[in-house]
């Protein structure tokens, strides 16, 4: 049962995310031009959606790789204490996903995506349009800023806020059980 | 982490500044800040466990990563904002308009399936394709706490209360294939429009759509209840249902308060028809494309068909699932320069990309 499970995980792993390996490493080279190992980078995105994957539904798996790998590349940019390179030099993770305008919602209909869809539902207006923007745009908190014409200051305030909303959420909800 | 603890006021703020830290990491932190992220962990184990649950949750919300895609593609702050507030908090087993309520939204994903090519100008917006897209979205495998595998056809919904005594999975509409995990001690039951399924470990379907429940035996024994009794039509047998077994359907209209069951053992063909929505692995080595399509067709609603015969001849080493047509097609246009026509929602032609396609 878990041999099936995991080829199955295997199989949408090459359907799904394979194919997008030279864009994810053609984008991380234009946007995270400091990044010493793209190819350590894209495996441990790589390893990373795969355990993601195998763990619940993901809405789209070419959204969800390029988010994956920003984040890692900027966690390990920060590490080293490289400036971030300004955010206008490449395209932003959701114009990647736009470019390609054929998302696979393979799952999207499960409760698991229902209830993270809720959570964010169930915020106060300003808190919710700031979350939404953050992660399914994968806009950064300057970008926000800049888009809704706000400081980064609030938007900061409002993430961390959102945030501890929607852990509440995932509780009230039972949602928070997924979390071991 | 012992969740139900954290409910009192201590821990709210304990969660708060957690989140206030992540939101701040998410920007960046600055030296000093980064040196006081590191004492603030530091001083009580309860800051590292509220920071680790935070960032779950934080990397949680990353799965709906691309949800716009399927929407609009422009930046829209207002793309979750609660369609109805009148009727109070949503549940999320609840049919309602969520994810996939638009029209647009399902124009949107035809149209990127076309690549926007071949809408014929008078059907575009029209709602005929919407069905269409339901066809087309991919099915869903799940494990259970359990390890009890559920395959979910389009569209079915389910939910779990997993107890001590009792698995009992509800399932709220649409169709289901459970494998369940040998537990003796603890039944796995399903909940089906008042009928109860019961079953230790086994393999079955069960379907629930309008006002009839049919379930099906692929492997072991279940046993098939409701409260209020049943009547046995076009069979030998009498109330009690006695037990199914592997290759026996048992159908029930449940329209009145005592439910009519229809028992039928199915022969081999007629087994593997009903199943054949269950998604496979198609696996193709060096096969013409003529016999892909075949592959994909016996398992779908949705037809393919081939405009030009001489795309059939198309040699193909790949493996796809059974279920991902969308994929399929969507590779055939990428990679092979065909077009792919809707002729109508059940049947997609792929045609050469100067072929007929372009009369349309």
């Amino acid at each position: 049962m878990m041999d099936n499970l995991h080829s199955a995980n295997q199989a949408w792993f090459i359907d799904e995310i394979l194919p997008n390996e030279q864009d994810l490493r053609r984008w991380l080279q234009a946007r995270f031009s400091s990044i010493r190992d793209v190819d350590d980078l894209v495996q441990e995105t790589f390893s990373r959606v795969f355990t993601a994957h195998a763990t619940g539904p993901i809405v789209n798996p070419r959204a969800f790789l390029f988010v994956t790998a920003r984040n890692l590349a900027l966690n390990q940019l920060r590490h080293y204490n490289y400036e971030c390179p300004p955010l206008e030099k490449a395209p932003a993770a959701h114009s990647i996903v736009d470019e390609v305008n054929c998302p696979l919602e393979s799952a999207a209909r499960t409760e698991e995506l229902e209830q993270l869809k809720l959570a964010i539902q169930s915020l106060p207006d300003r808190c919710r349009e700031i979350i939404t923007l953050r992660k399914i745009y994968g806009l950064s908190q300057r970008e926000i800023a800049e888009q809704l014409g706000i400081s980064l200051s609030t938007v900061k305030t409002q993430v961390g806020i959102g945030m501890q909303k929607c852990v509440q959420h995932f509780r009230e909800t039972g949602f928070i059980k997924r979390y071991k | 982490m012992n969740l139900s603890d954290n409910n009192g006021s201590g821990v709210d703020r304990i969660e708060q500044e957690a989140a206030e830290w992540l939101s701040r990491i998410d920007d960046g932190l600055s030296g000093e800040e980064q040196d006081a992220y590191v004492e603030w962990l530091a001083e009580d184990e309860r800051h590292r466990k509220a920071m680790s649950l935070m960032q779950w949750g934080w990397g949680e919300l990353d799965r709906l990563a691309g949800l716009q895609t399927s929407q609009q593609a422009a930046v829209n702050p207002a793309l979750l904002a609660p369609v109805s507030s009148s009727s109070g908090q949503p549940r999320w087993y609840r049919r309602k308009p969520g994810l996939f309520a638009g029209i647009g939204m399902a124009a949107a994903i035809l149209l990127c399936v076309a690549g926007g090519v071949f809408f014929g100008s008078d059907r575009a917006g029209h709602l005929e394709f919407e069905p269409a897209y339901e066809l087309m979205t991919r099915l869903v495998n799940r494990q259970l706490e359990d390890g009890s595998v559920v395959e979910l056809n389009r569209g079915a919904s389910i939910r779990t209360d997993f107890t001590r005594e009792k698995r009992l999975v509800f399932l709220e509409g649409g169709e289901a294939n459970f494998i369940v995990a040998k537990d003796p001690g603890r039944p796995f039951v399903v909940s089906v429009g008042g009928v109860e399924v019961r079953a230790v470990g086994t393999i079955f379907n069960v379907k629930y759509i309008g006002k009839t429940v049919d379930v099906i035996v692929t492997e072991g024994k279940v046993q098939v209840e409701h409260h209020a009794g049943w009547l046995v039509e076009q069979s030998p047998v009498q109330a009690p249902m006695p037990l199914l077994t592997a290759g026996q359907q048992a159908t029930i209209q449940i329209e009145s308060n005592r439910p009519v069951v229809t028992l039928q053992t199915l022969e081999k063909e007629d087994l593997e028809d009903k199943l054949k929505w269950q998604p496979r692995l198609l696996k193709f080595d060096a096969a013409p494309l003529s016999d892909i399509i075949r592959g994909f067709n016996r398992h779908n609603q949705i037809q393919v068909e081939l405009g030009d015969p001489e795309l059939g001849e198309i040699v193909l080493t790949s493996a796809f699932w059974s279920d991902n047509v969308e994929g399929f097609v969507r590779l055939m246009e990428n990679n092979f320069g065909m077009q792919i026509i809707w002729v109508d929602r059940h049947r997609i032609r792929l045609v050469n990309d100067r072929g007929e396609g372009s009369s349309l």
